[in-house]
């Protein structure tokens, strides 16, 4: 056990100062700008995105839209609304699939294609980096 | 001793064969591009390496269903972890849908043949309540249906005294029923499921079968705690151990009645489990307790754990405390020597031992320590150290015992793997 007490501890410190340094990128949920306005809470957007359950929205239920896996915003919007690692998320997709429960939310490649989507989908939910915000969407509330 | 475990999955493949009908019949493309795709095609594997400092016998992580292990047999076993799954599940509509997974791993006989682990067809009446029809994966644990999947675990195995020791039913062929309820934040989900199984232990010819399963299966989560709480019971036929019992019937009475209150032939099992798990996102606490009933050579046993970890960055220490307790007898007088004629006697001495042999407790406590690094996005390296400390005359469940082999003790575990999932 020397060696893994050395090699823990070493790495400990390290991983801890790589953790406290990283600001999240600020990202928000988002829904179609025509979409009516809706309150859900942080618990229930994480169910909608990691497939526990759903909500109605515009009178179908809401289809979440992810983006790619390892992009800044993904990652952003996991820790700040899950507060999971992508290794996490990549675990409980992996529980979820060899269990043959449910399937992962399409992804599209960056927040300009959420937008699209937002627009031609109108129960889609998706999320976008803050500074993409603009008339085309309506950032969600969280309670 | 249980002699049950792993199953014959190749003996059985009319659920693969079906479902491969399902799978061929997909045919269309949808005509919004966020539809579910058509077929979705993953795998997920563990390479590992397993060292034990008992060297007069086998470290395995499946005791019934494998051949060899660490210690005995070699100093390093890559066969204890190692194993690689691949799956396809097909979408046929948004309600029907297939899934087929094939498991490669240490068999009973020393193979590494592939073997469908799940085959089965799901119809899903509404997002919350749906029905499947085939080879399903049983949900007795937390980690239960996905136990095989390393990457979706904490460890490098689940905690084997109470995974792979006290109930042999890991899947069943047959029906079962899922209904989640949503009550504010509270998510309920029940299950309930019937169906056979066979079971293909190392060494035997004759597989055990285990008909009539029957589960009942409920999950509460609330935020970051789920818990679970299973019952099941089955009619359990390990034939392999006849010989053996109705040798016992050459000696009259008694023998007749030790027979019949070991023997194993259709003879009704349960399985109890509780489970807690609290993991707010940083670090996870969890414990699961099981009790399991064979009124017959297996006894009763019960085994509980907790384990935690915290996750700093890639990285997540944890620490695990395991202890398993037989609650029936560990030994047994047997035939009585003394008023037998002299040349029966000494096989009666040999069933006598025989039988003690079966009875003897695989229990003792388990304290484990281990680190997972996600050093890729899509995999994760583990180091586990088990100190396993066993209760007198237990085997702690291992196998291929040499001559030189002394029960109890103290036996040492070192484990590296690599999961991956793709």
């Amino acid at each position: 056990m020397y060696f893994l007490n050395r090699a823990g501890w070493g790495v400990v410190g390290f991983v801890l100062s790589l953790h406290c340094g990283v600001a999240a990128a600020d990202v928000v949920a988002v829904v179609s700008a025509k979409s009516a306005p809706i309150l859900i809470s942080k618990n229930q957007l994480m169910n909608i995105f990691l497939g526990n359950a759903s909500i109605v929205l515009n009178g179908e239920p809401a289809i979440p839209i992810d983006q790619m896996e390892g992009s800044a915003v993904r990652d952003a919007f996991y820790a700040k609304f899950a507060g999971k690692s992508p290794a996490q998320i990549k675990a409980h997709w992996s529980k979820i699939i060899f269990t043959g429960r449910g399937q992962p939310p399409k992804e599209v490649t960056n927040s300009i294609e959420v937008k699209k989507r937002l627009i031609a989908i109108p129960n889609a939910i998706g999320y976008i980096e803050q500074d993409m915000v603009d008339g085309s969407v309506r950032v969600l509330q969280l309670e | 001793m249980s002699i049950c475990k792993m199953y014959d999955r190749s003996r059985r493949m009319l659920p693969a064969f079906a479902l491969t009908a399902v799978l061929l019949s997909v045919t269309g493309a949808h005509a919004d591009d966020l539809d579910t795709p058509t077929f979705l095609f993953s795998g997920f594997g563990t390479v590992g390496a397993a060292h034990s400092s008992e060297h007069q016998a086998d470290y395995t992580n499946s005791p019934n269903t494998r051949p060899n292990g660490a210690g005995a047999t070699r100093n390093w076993s890559a066969d204890v972890d190692s194993r690689v799954g691949v799956q396809v599940i097909a979408n046929v509509t948004p309600q029907l849908s297939a899934v087929l997974q094939i498991l490669s791993q240490q068999r009973y006989d020393n193979t590494y043949r592939p073997v469908v682990e799940w085959a089965n067809i799901k119809y899903a009446f509404t997002p919350d309540f749906n029905v499947r029809v085939g080879r399903i994966a049983m949900p007795t644990f937390l980690v239960g249906d996905y136990r095989n999947v390393g990457y979706a675990i904490p460890w490098v195995r689940p905690p084997v005294a109470l995974y792979s020791r006290m109930i042999p039913i890991t899947t069943s062929d047959g029906i079962d029923a899922s209904y989640r309820l949503h009550l504010g934040e509270v998510q309920n989900t029940l299950q309930v499921s019937y169906g056979d199984d066979v079971i293909r232990t190392t060494g035997n010819a004759v597989p055990s079968t285990v008909k009539k399963i029957m589960g009942i299966f409920n999950t509460v989560e609330v935020g970051p705690t789920t818990l679970r709480a299973s019952y099941q019971t089955a009619d359990l036929t390990i034939d392999s151990v006849n010989p053996f019992f109705n040798a016992f019937r050459q000696f009259g009475p008694a023998g007749v009645a030790l027979a019949d209150k070991y023997r194993i032939d259709n003879r009704r099992i349960s399985f109890l489990s509780l489970g807690a798990s609290y993991d707010p996102g940083h670090w996870f606490l969890m414990g699961e307790w099981g009790k399991g009933k064979f009124s017959s050579f297996v006894g009763t046993q019960t085994a509980w754990y907790v384990s935690s970890g915290y996750r700093f960055g890639t990285w997540t220490p944890y620490a695990t405390f395991a202890r398993s307790k037989k609650l029936s007898d560990t030994s047994d007088p047997g035939l009585n020597l003394t008023a037998l004629p002299p040349g029966f006697a000494g096989a009666a001495a040999g069933l006598n031992a025989g039988l003690n042999a079966l009875l003897q407790p695989t229990t003792g406590s388990t304290v484990s320590i281990g680190t997972r690094w996600d050093f890729k996005k899509n995999a994760a390296f583990k180091l586990q150290y088990d100190h396993m400390s066993l209760d007198p005359h237990s085997s702690g469940g291992q196998i291929n015992v040499q001559p030189g082999y002394r029960p109890g003790g103290v036996i040492r575990i070192l484990s590296a793997t690599v999961d991956f999932v793709f």
